[in-house]
């Protein structure tokens, strides 16, 4: 049975085809007819969609014939394609012998690439590469094979020439597929530990894993037990995804499918866990497992206080869907009650964000991230900070700690000068450098995770035209030099924008955001004094002039209906806009206000 | 508020000119031959006879405006009037207004205007400035102007307005002054000044985007307003709307109903009614109205909303506001059956402590300073 299972992954940077080429193997093996071949079957959340990245495609199963005649299972399973989620890229390799490396022959490797190719090799897959979209006047698959052979070791001999879009080399990536990819060895006899590399929250089925069989046998009906959290759950449905989901009676070693056990919270589901039987549980679970923690906090309120209560089930029920949110209540001087949400990264804030306002139809503020200070006082005891807010009073503090990442990037030799110069603005640590082929280099930083939080990756895009590719993951704490920096309107601090900078750049960094805020609070009844303080010292000032003009001069029985069209417009606009004080900031001020480009 | 005995307005818009200025965003069409405006006349004349059977409120104003009225004959627009005369309901005195522009009438031209029954006349000065007048693409300079008041002096008008126009590109409150003190030359009993407000369609807003010309900021904008309002209220002249200044007694009766928020008809092409809590365009294009009327066909209309109580409520008090005089409480609740403070305490206290409203035992009003703010106190009433 085994023998006739191979379980892979495809890795690919973002637009290389990696959606296409699994369609194109669909409609290959036949498990999606015409009819329900759809552009990019597994690629399913809207806003993925809108944002051009996939996260993760739905895992998949697949009868190929192959030429030898025999059928083969063929199991596909995604890896997510940002870094915010490097964690269950990790344990979707870990639930593949083998992965499909896609490389646009006319782009390269990719930083974000190559990080998993290597995350793959770690964990003992067979890679087999192929360059896509060979069909395009600007492919060089010759030069592209020969960066594959020099940077991660491939023979280009074996490397696949493709056109995921005209179906040209699929057949031959499914050959390789089957012939290169070492099937499954799990014992069927031992104890299941099955590991659970994804789920989600279907309100019907409770929490739906996915999971691969690494030995033993489940069925529908088994006493199953997670082996991190230590809950039993009995068995309600197990299936395979082909691509819909259909239900069997087992799942054996090797096997990849689904399964529901009217798990209330996807939180009991956690990637990574270990599924045995509650009745004869495994001695050891499945290694790799990790408790995923938060890197970036910020604050989100709803615009009308009074829709607190639906921020907080909003919450808990995307909570059920995405165990890596975390959130705790927080109360603001400015902004009144909300939440300290916790998130993997900034597009994980940002898709939270999303659909928090599109799927709860809630109108939100969030103010700008922040990553996890560590503060040792200097009572000698230690301090975690989530919130600017909370910074501790500076006598007491006696040193402080900000997290570093080790960042990679991938770009043309061209651009090594510009890009060493973003770093260095950005209070990086040269590591090294290699050369990948004799035109792309591969640039390795040390970075204050802070750093890169906000615009670094848009100015990184467009100081190389959108060529450099970047992957970072984060390392330890490190003694810096950093100071709270407060906003003040009409002399009051407004707590929802403080920040935490870095002491050399703090004073570039008032003037930037008190520039900013100038231009983005409307004209108001009164001036407006906006400052920015360190301490009790102001730094920077600027303010907005009180508004001398908004009248409509003309009115008369033929355009009081326009007239009035233009006042509900004002008015819609005040429902953007927050009062903070007397004043009336936009509710973006609190995230926007951050995403200064110091770097022009 | 389908109340056939409160006194109504009829508006009848005349949508021709001698050319389009470049600052005008009225639904006015440059004039071809004169058979048009004889056409039309009939048009008008015909659905003013069609309507009359639904009204059954009396008539207090007649307002022709445009466009360019002036350039029907005094023969057609006595015709005009003879039509409201036969089919309506009559309430006292009229007020009837008709707009004019400087050089397209002569002096017997207006006093055959005033002996078919015009007794109140709007002229279209804008500026006595030579080069403000050529930036509106304005067809007449400053001494057609005055030769135009001049003689409807002359012609023994007593009420008649001057409306000007203030914020033009490069204009100096030395300027504004000048014409504010040609305008008061002439005696008016009444002046309209309005500040420049372009629409995004007009050619003039066209040169302002792409940096030809460019218009005053605010603060400019603002001074040359409170110049004008202090100026006229030391010539003796009450402030009674937001741009608009009379002598006592000589207010825009036909314009109060729009700011009492009453109801009016609208006759001609592209007029705008307000009846039944409806307000409604009519049919749009010169000849399919033409056609319309001839034919006997019904004439297209838009409704451009209904309105629930509430927010005929909300008009009224938004229109209320521009005028001087405000909001009366018990008037008020005479009209719509609430108390305005039990509802509306909040924004009003809000409007008081930022220095917007005032208040008195009977009413509440805008404060000077919040003249050229007042859209901040409006879009607070909008429901
Ligand atoms: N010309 C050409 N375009 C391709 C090929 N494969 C994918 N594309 C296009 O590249 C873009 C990105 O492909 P997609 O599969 O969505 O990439 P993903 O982000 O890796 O899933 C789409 O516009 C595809 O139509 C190919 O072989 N040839
Ligand atoms: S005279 Fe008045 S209506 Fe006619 S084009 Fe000029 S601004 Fe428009």
């Amino acid at each position: 049975m085994q023998n006739r299972i191979r379980n892979f992954s495809i890795i690919a940077h973002i637009d290389h085809g990696k959606s296409t080429l699994a369609d194109r193997m669909l409609q290959i093996t036949g498990a999606l007819t015409a009819r329900e071949m759809r552009e990019q079957f597994l690629d399913k959340m809207d806003l993925e969609r809108e944002k051009g990245i996939t996260i993760k495609l739905q895992p998949v199963r697949l009868n190929y014939k192959a030429r030898d005649g025999q059928t083969y299972i063929l199991n596909l399973i995604d890896t997510p394609g940002h870094v915010d989620f490097s964690y269950e890229v990790s344990r979707s390799l870990a639930a593949c012998e083998g992965a499909l490396l896609v490389v646009d022959a006319s782009q390269g490797i990719e930083a974000q690439t190559l990080a998993n190719v290597y995350m793959a090799m770690d964990l003992n897959l067979e890679i087999i590469g192929a360059v896509n979209k060979i069909d395009l006047p600007g492919a060089e698959p010759e030069v592209v094979k020969q960066e594959i052979e020099d940077v991660i070791g491939l023979d280009q001999q074996g490397i696949i020439p493709i056109s995921a879009k005209l179906g040209i080399g699929v057949e031959e990536v499914l050959e390789a597929i089957v012939a290169k990819i070492p099937p499954p060895q799990g014992d069927e006899k031992a104890e299941l530990r099955a590991l659970i590399f994804d789920s989600y929250f279907d309100p019907y089925k409770g929490a739906i894993s996915y999971i691969r069989v690494d030995s033993g046998e489940l069925h529908k009906g088994d006493m199953i037990r997670m082996m991190y959290s230590g809950k039993d759950f009995e068995v309600t449905e197990i299936g395979v995804l082909s691509p819909f989901m259909t239900t069997v009676e087992s799942l054996k070693a090797g096997e990849v499918g689904y399964l529901a056990a009217a798990i209330k919270n996807v939180a009991d589901t956690k990637v990574g866990d270990t599924v045995t039987l509650a009745s004869c549980p495994a001695s050891q679970p499945l290694s790799g497992y990790q408790e995923v923690k938060p890197v970036v906090y910020c604050g989100i309120f709803p615009i009308d206080n009074s829709d607190f209560e639906k921020l907080r089930d909003a919450l808990e029920k995307l909570k059920l869907n995405d165990s890596s949110l975390i959130y705790e209540p927080e109360s603001s001087d400015a902004l009144g009650l909300g939440f300290r949400c916790g998130f993997l990264g900034l597009l994980h804030l940002e898709i939270v964000r999303e659909r928090l306002e599109r799927e709860y139809d809630l109108s939100l503020m969030a103010t700008a991230p922040s990553v996890i200070y560590r503060i040792i006082l200097t009572d000698r005891s230690e301090e975690t900070v989530r919130n600017p807010s909370h910074w501790p009073d500076p006598q007491r503090i006696d040193k402080v700690m900000e997290p570093y990442v080790k960042a990679i990037i991938m770009v043309p030799n061209d651009y090594v000068g510009t890009v060493m110069e973003l770093c260095q603005d950005k209070r990086g640590s040269f590591i090294n450098m290699e050369y990948l082929t004799p035109h792309r280099v591969m640039i390795s930083y040390n970075l204050p995770l802070a750093e890169i939080l906000f615009d670094f990756f848009d100015s990184l895009k467009s100081r190389t035209r959108g060529y450099a590719s970047l992957d970072y993951e984060v390392r330890d704490y490190v003694v810096s030099d950093l100071v709270k920096l407060d906003i003040l309107l009409n002399g009051e601090i407004v707590d929802a924008l403080s920040s935490i900078t870095h002491k050399d750049k703090a004073y570039f960094r008032a003037r930037g955001l008190v520039e900013r805020l100038r231009k983005i609070i409307p004209r108001q009844m009164y001036e407006v004094s906006i400052q920015a303080s360190i301490g009790n010292r102001i730094i920077a000032r600027e303010s907005v002039k009180a508004m001398r003009k908004d009248v409509l001069a003309k009115c008369y029985g033929g355009d009081i209906t326009r007239k009035k069209k233009l006042l509900e417009k004002q008015k819609e606009g005040k429902k953007k806009m927050k009062q903070i004080g007397h004043v009336e900031v936009p509710r973006d001020a609190f995230m926007t206000v951050m995403e200064l480009d110091d770097g022009k | 508020m389908a109340n056939s005995s409160a006194a109504i307005g009829i508006y009848i818009h005349i949508p021709f000119c001698l050319h389009k200025c470049e600052y005008c965003d009225f639904y006015s069409l440059p004039i071809t031959d004169a058979e048009v405006l004889e056409n039309y006349t009939r048009s008008i004349i015909r659905e003013l006879e069609h309507r009359a059977e639904s009204i059954k409120n009396p008539i207090t104003t007649v307002f022709l405006g445009g466009g360019t009225p002036s350039l029907l004959k005094p023969q057609q627009v006595e015709r005009i009037l003879a039509a409201v005369f036969a089919g309506y309901k009559i309430s006292g005195e009229l007020e009837i207004s008709l707009e004019t522009n400087p050089a397209t009438v002569n002096l017997q031209n207006i006093k055959d205007l005033k002996s078919v029954g015009v007794n109140r006349l709007s002229i279209g000065v804008q500026s006595f400035n030579d080069n403000e007048l050529k930036a509106l693409g304005r067809m007449h300079g400053g001494l057609e102007a005055r030769m135009t008041l001049r003689d409807v002096v002359r012609a023994g008008f007593n009420n008649y307005n001057i409306d000007l126009i203030y914020g033009l590109p490069n204009q100096t409150l030395a300027s504004w002054q000048d014409t504010l003190n040609s305008a008061i030359e002439f005696n008016p009993q009444h002046i309209s000044a309005y500040l420049l407000q372009l629409d995004d369609s007009t050619p003039m807003a066209q040169k302002v985007k792409t940096g030809t010309i460019s218009l005053l900021d605010d603060e400019a904008e603002a001074s040359l307003y409170y110049t004008a309002l202090e100026f006229l209220a030391e010539q003796g002249f009450h402030h009674y709307e937001i741009s608009n200044f009379s002598r006592p007694g000589y207010e825009c009766r036909h314009n109060l109903l729009y700011w009492q928020a009453r109801e009016y008809l609208g006759i001609g092409c592209g007029a705008v009614s307000y009846i039944n809590g409806q307000r409604h365009l009519n049919q749009a294009g010169v000849n399919k109205y033409i056609d319309n009327c001839r034919t006997g066909r019904p004439l297209g209309i838009e409704i451009l909303e209904t309105m629930t109580p509430r927010q005929m409520a909300a008009d009224a008090i938004i229109l209320g506001l521009r005028l001087s005089e405000g909001i009366k409480f018990k008037e008020f609740k005479d009209r719509f059956g609430f108390d305005i403070m039990g509802e509306h305490r909040d924004v009003i206290t809000n409007c008081q402590d930022k220095g917007l409203l005032q208040m008195d035992k009977e009413s509440f009003f805008l404060t000077k300073k919040a003249y050229f703010l007042s859209n901040q106190v409006f879009n607070q009433f909008i429901v």
